[in-house]
């Protein structure tokens, strides 16, 4: 009778255990899933701060020289909590798009499409330093868009030979006016983890994050030299120079400049077409479209390479001799 | 037969599972709700997006208006009527929209719009430069889609021939499919 009673009472707290087990477990899945939930709904907030502070720069088009949004704060453009924000660009076949992401959450995954955007591949931050820059070859092709972290610091690392190029880098930056500080020196010695480093050197450096090697002569076209992974890629002018020393990812670039090469092959043969339209339409002897046509040719054909400048001023000049005879503008 | 205390033990077990399931099944629906909710808002955020972008469309290089010489080609604000006949050339992955740039002034040879429908459309072509009125950007409509979505904004049209300007609109429509 005795041990009867006492195997029940054993069974009434094995059951409790039980019971209360489940309950445990139910409410700790509950409690983890919901934080979950909670991660994911500030990862889309903050992707959606971001995407608002890109859709903002991007409405202001090229009109004006250097745009940041109306709404900027102090020390950059607030996205929300920090956050690990990645940016990846990737391409399918022709089509190249960039793809940002909060903490590897894909609910937070953001195509920006069509558009040239340069930021670190992947940056922990709560903030952003955002701006665009209107490029221009020799017409406007298109709005870059960068993105960095406020606060940084820039160091321009010159010799002798490259002083001139580095002067011009540096005044450009200087003139945007933006959240981070450019130190101009002829080494790195000054500076701490966390600071870019950037060379202007006849030399390749053994540290340091780029190392640019300056266009030659009138050329606009130089290189540049991701120092970690040894990666040489090309750039045309200061807004791919800033491209390639705000990000850090020679795959990023070079995915981008895929993108900028589009924009403006597609840009060059609409007014290539724009061209064709004025000759057929104005009746003057004088209004001679084709050698225009010529030169853009050429100078889509160039691109990217070092003699590309002649035909880029020669599109100018004849566009502008077209003008003086009455012929219009093509741009 | 089961003694009272056996009975109690199954009823609370029976009560138990029963609590659990419904548990589960309200755990699972929340959870369900709450990413579908996440994913609506930020489908939504991303269609919002877009329209802002395509709003500002025009201002894009391949039919934005510039003017050169020493001004460098620097655009300005409004759509040139003979690279709008060059955009649809262009190899541009835009979807199920209609985009389209209607000119409305001077108004002896615009488009009408009355209650809303556009009257007098002349599609320009490459044949009729300087005599048309409505420009055709892109039309990703296909068989079997409804109109979603719909957006009208003023914009100035430049003729680079005659030098002159017209006032239009620039008309956006979503269309989606009905399956």
């Amino acid at each position: 009778m005795l041990n009867k009673k006492g195997q029940g009472q054993q069974f009434n707290w094995l059951f409790i255990a039980v019971a209360g087990a489940v309950i445990l477990v139910f409410f700790t899945i509950f409690t983890f899933k919901y934080i979950e939930i909670k991660k994911i709904e500030e990862n889309v907030q903050v992707s959606r701060a971001l995407g608002q502070t890109i859709t903002s720069l991007l409405s202001h088009g090229g009109i004006d020289y250097t745009v940041t949004s109306a709404n900027k704060e102090e020390g950059g453009f607030k996205v929300g909590l920090f956050a690990e924000v990645k940016d990846e660009c990737r391409c399918v076949d022709d089509n190249c798009i960039n793809m940002i992401s909060i903490n590897d959450d894909s609910y937070s995954e953001q195509r920006v499409e069509g558009q040239v955007m340069f930021m670190p591949s992947s940056v922990r931050t709560n903030a952003f330093e955002a701006w665009i820059y209107p490029w221009y070859y020799p017409f406007y092709v298109t709005s870059f868009i960068y993105l960095i972290e406020p606060g940084k610091k820039i160091y321009l690392v010159y010799d002798s030979a490259n002083v001139k190029f580095a002067e011009s880098v540096r005044d450009e930056l200087e003139r945007l006016n933006l959240d981070f500080s450019v130190e101009f020196a002829k080494n790195a010695d000054g500076s701490s983890e966390g600071d870019k480093v950037v060379y202007f050197t006849s030399g390749k450096p053994s540290d340091g994050e780029l190392w640019v090697i300056a266009p030659k002569g009138d050329s606009d076209a130089g290189r540049a030299v991701y120092l970690d992974s040894g990666e040489e890629v090309e750039f045309v002018g200061l807004p791919f120079l800033f491209g390639a020393m705000f990000s850090d990812s020679a795959e990023n670039y070079k995915c981008n400049y895929a993108i900028a090469s589009k924009r403006f092959s597609d840009v060059s043969s609409v007014y290539s077409g724009k061209a064709g339209l004025m000759q057929s339409i104005v009746r003057n002897e004088e209004c001679d479209f084709v050698m225009f046509r010529g030169a853009l040719g050429s100078l889509v054909g160039s691109f990217g390479k070092e003699g590309a400048f002649k035909f880029r001023d020669r599109v100018i000049e004849l566009n502008d001799e077209l003008a003086g005879r009455d012929c219009g503008y093509v741009f | 037969m089961f003694s009272k205390g056996e009975l109690e033990i199954q009823e609370t077990i029976i009560v138990l599972f029963v609590f659990v399931v419904i548990a589960m099944i309200g755990f699972v629906m929340f959870f369900r709700y709450s990413e579908a909710r996440i994913s609506s808002e930020n489908q939504e955020f991303v269609m919002n997006r877009d329209k802002i972008m395509s709003v500002v469309f025009p201002n894009n290089a391949e039919i934005g208006c510039s003017v050169g010489g020493d001004r460098g080609g620097k655009p300005i604000a409004c759509v040139d009527a003979l690279k709008m006949l060059k955009f649809g050339k262009l190899e541009r992955e835009l979807g199920n929209k209609v985009m389209k740039v209607m000119r409305v002034y001077p108004k002896e040879s615009g488009v009408v719009f009355e209650n809303g429908e556009a009257r007098g459309q002349i599609a320009c072509t490459e044949n009729n430069i300087g005599r048309c009125n409505s420009w055709v950007l892109h039309d990703g409509r296909a068989e079997g889609m409804t109109m979603s979505f719909s957006m009208k904004t003023p914009v100035l049209i430049y003729e680079p021939v005659s030098g002159s300007y017209g006032v239009g609109v620039f008309v956006l429509e979503e269309w989606v499919s009905n399956e």
